[in-house]
């Protein structure tokens, strides 16, 4: 080992049952200075985050454009280092891991991309981009990685698989491309996937497929899923848990049909209450909630929402709340809804 | 019969490509009525945005009108193309209609504003185009003198751009900004200001709203509303999501493959659609409405994608990916059957079905 390489200590969890324990994770973006001796700024992307993923469960991040919940699934596969925090996957932290000791955990975790017309190779194909990770974690014999790389291709309902080995990105649909993704993803046998916005990108008339294709991979190979969505309603159908996130907090996290059915946070409820129903009768009524999300450089103090929360006091304004169970199980981060006065 | 504010009659626009001819509107009819709103819903590629783009004449030089007419107010506004169906995009009869008649609302609030401009000189740059127009809004009180002189010209503008800050709800000390000071709501919101800025009888908004948080749309979807209602100002609404059309359009028309598949009054092709294409796209979208086991037993993706528009299939263009399709599907394109007040279907089993024959 190099010396100067301070190795981070292993730590280690006591087994749960989780695939995934995620504890006081936070990262920060440092921001290019405008002079050359000022103080750092820093963007606090992800902000201290705890959730738990169990075994084959699906779990369902939600928010809007900047609330961080991308950031946490490039946390989770290591793409970006932490600022802070541990990320237990089967009870081992590898929040500090680096280099050789990470690629033996990288193989289990696996992410499939939000635009399938970016995230595959152009000049590879099919066959190609789908043995390349076989072949990169050295599984197995040639043949073998030829037969994974079929099985995979079915599974993920590229069929006849004949006809998709040769074929080139552009000669594939939208949502024949996310399914080359899932592929990709699920040669390795990951024990679970990050889904970042598996189905935004796609036709609406083919959006309901890849996410019962997603389901359906659960059931048969039992891998867990955190799905990152902006979409409620897509999370609502694929995922158990749900957490929803405001600039880089979990606010509010539950059984999806909890959330959806009884949200407690004010952002919740305005969240909830406007989503778009395909119902032509639906009354058009104000939302609960003011002004526009502050950028992640003008944090509020105290409770992140409170600029924007018609039930704001003053406490709000003071201290941070904290993520409690409300009831069972629903968690809430709300002095208001804590004390039981909204 | 009463003439309508906009109406399209078998509206065909091909775009030559290398490969050939893309088919992209391929024999479109809808009307428009003074201050309703009409929502065209489709996936990517079904030729929504060409169509209403063709309304303002905004296309491409490889786009060929191949027939039809634009009706607008009874006048044709495809009398003005090149001889040979290119569009002429500064005919000026087209460049007088356009934005002071007919304004857009243009996709991707995000890329739709010059960088180098402040907005507020963006939308008052729109407003000088058409000194016409600007005259004919009454409070603006300029004289007959006042006219002629480009200083009471700029004043008028720049009071008509603050007023429709006020409307669409961005603060005044906002219009001497740049677009990337401005959030993502708030470029939407200039935009919408600047489809405003004239009191056009029509605006077409497309997409207005999908780059959005569901809770800045919610927000817009219901000040454009607002707006459209106070103004009495008709609407054409373009969206691939047909949730967000349903909340907010009187009428719809549903496109696939740069044909028609249904069009009628909105509550009517919610609660009884005819065209399979409608009921796949109703049952393929998930919702937050209703519990969970109903969710799960109804939603359902349409198999196959929608067709390449070079050599789309024939007779029917939804015939390959639709679960009740039969021979005469692929032999014959369907025609126009009214199964209801407003409501046409183009689908030989929904016309079979109407005609009271067994599919």
């Amino acid at each position: 080992m190099l010396s100067g390489v301070i190795r981070p200590q292993r730590r280690v969890l006591e087994m749960n049952g989780n695939v995934l324990d995620i504890v006081g994770l936070k990262k920060y973006f440092e921001l290019k200075k405008d002079r050359l001796f000022s103080k750092p700024k820093y963007v606090r992307a992800v902000d201290g985050v705890t959730f738990s993923v169990g075994e084959r469960e699906v779990f369902g991040l939600v928010g809007e454009t900047g609330c961080g919940k991308t950031t946490i699934g490039r946390l989770v596969v290591r793409l970006e280092r932490p600022t802070e925090g541990s990320i237990f996957f089967q009870g081992t932290d590898i929040a500090g891991l680096a280099g050789g000791e990470l690629k033996k955990f990288r193989r289990k975790m696996q992410m499939i991309f939000q635009d399938p017309y970016a995230s595959l190779n152009p000049r590879m194909t099919v066959s190609q981009w789908v043995v390349e990770p076989l072949r990169n974690y050295q599984m197995g014999t040639p043949e073998e990685m030829a037969d994974r790389t079929l099985k995979a291709l079915e599974d993920a309902g590229l069929r006849p698989v004949e006809e998709y080995l040769e074929r080139f990105p552009h000669e594939l649909s939208g949502g024949e491309r996310q399914r080359v993704s899932i592929a990709r993803a699920l040669v390795v046998d990951p024990a679970f996937i990050v889904a970042d916005e598996p189905v935004s990108m796609l036709d609406v008339s083919i959006r309901a497929g890849v996410m019962q294709l997603l389901l359906g991979l659960r059931e048969k190979y039992g891998m867990a899923f955190i799905l990152i969505t902006h979409d409620i309603s897509v999370a609502r159908y694929m995922s158990d848990r749900m957490a929803v996130m405001y600039l880089g907090k979990i606010v509010e996290m539950a059984d999806t049909e909890g959330v959806i059915k009884e949200p407690l946070h004010p952002y919740t409820r305005a969240l909830i209450k406007a989503v778009p129903v395909a119902d032509p009768t639906r009354e058009r009524t104000p939302l609960p909630l003011t002004g526009e999300m502050p950028s992640a450089l003008e944090r509020p103090s105290g409770c992140v929402f409170r600029t924007r929360c018609v039930y704001a006091t003053d406490i709000c304004a003071e201290r941070e709340p904290s993520l409690v169970e409300v009831k069972d199980g629903h968690m809430c981060a709300c002095h208001l809804v804590e004390r039981g006065e909204i | 019969m009463t003439m309508h504010l906009l109406e399209v009659k078998d509206l065909r626009i091909y775009f030559k490509v290398r490969e050939g001819w893309v088919e992209a509107v391929d024999g479109v009819s809808f009307f428009v009525d003074e201050g309703e709103t009409l929502g065209i819903v489709g996936e990517s590629g079904c030729g929504k945005t060409t169509t209403a783009y063709a309304i303002t004449q905004l296309l491409p030089k490889n786009a060929y009108v191949k027939g039809g007419e634009i009706l607008f107010k009874g006048r044709d506004l495809l009398q003005y193309i090149n001889r040979d169906g290119t569009i002429n995009l500064f005919h000026p009869e087209i460049r007088k209609v356009r934005w002071r008649d007919i304004s857009i609302i243009f996709q991707g609030a995000m890329d739709a504003l010059n960088p180098v401009y402040k907005v507020g000189r963006q939308i008052e740059e729109a407003i000088l185009a058409h000194p016409d127009a600007l005259g004919k809004m009454a409070y603006l009180e300029l004289s007959e003198n006042q006219k002629h002189t480009s200083k009471a010209m700029q004043e008028a503008a720049r009071r008509r751009v603050e007023e429709l800050y006020d409307i669409v709800g961005i603060a005044k000390d906002r219009i001497d900004k740049y677009p990337h000071e401005y959030s993502g709501g708030m470029k939407q919101r200039a935009l919408i200001a600047m489809a405003l800025a004239l009191n056009p009888p029509l605006m077409i908004a497309d997409e207005p709203t999908t780059a959005l948080d569901v809770i800045t749309q919610y927000k817009i979807l219901g000040e454009i509303k607002n707006i459209q209602k106070e103004y009495r100002m008709a609407m054409i609404m373009i969206s691939h999501d047909i949730s967000t059309v349903a909340e907010i359009s009187d009428r719809m028309a549903v496109m696939y493959a740069g044909r028609l598949a249904e069009t009628g009054n909105t509550l009517d092709l919610f609660m009884d659609p005819r065209h399979p294409y409608t009921m796949g796209l109703l049952n393929s979208i998930p919702t937050i409405k209703g519990d969970k086991e109903t969710l799960l037993a109804r939603l359902q993706s349409i198999p196959g994608s929608p067709p390449p528009l070079v050599n789309p299939p024939g007779g029917c263009r939804f015939h390959p990916r639709c679960p009740f399709a039969k021979s005469v599907c692929s032999r014959e394109t369907p025609e126009a059957t009214v199964v209801g007040p407003n409501h046409v279907v183009w689908c030989h089993k929904a016309a079979a079905e109407s005609a009271g024959d067994e599919w």
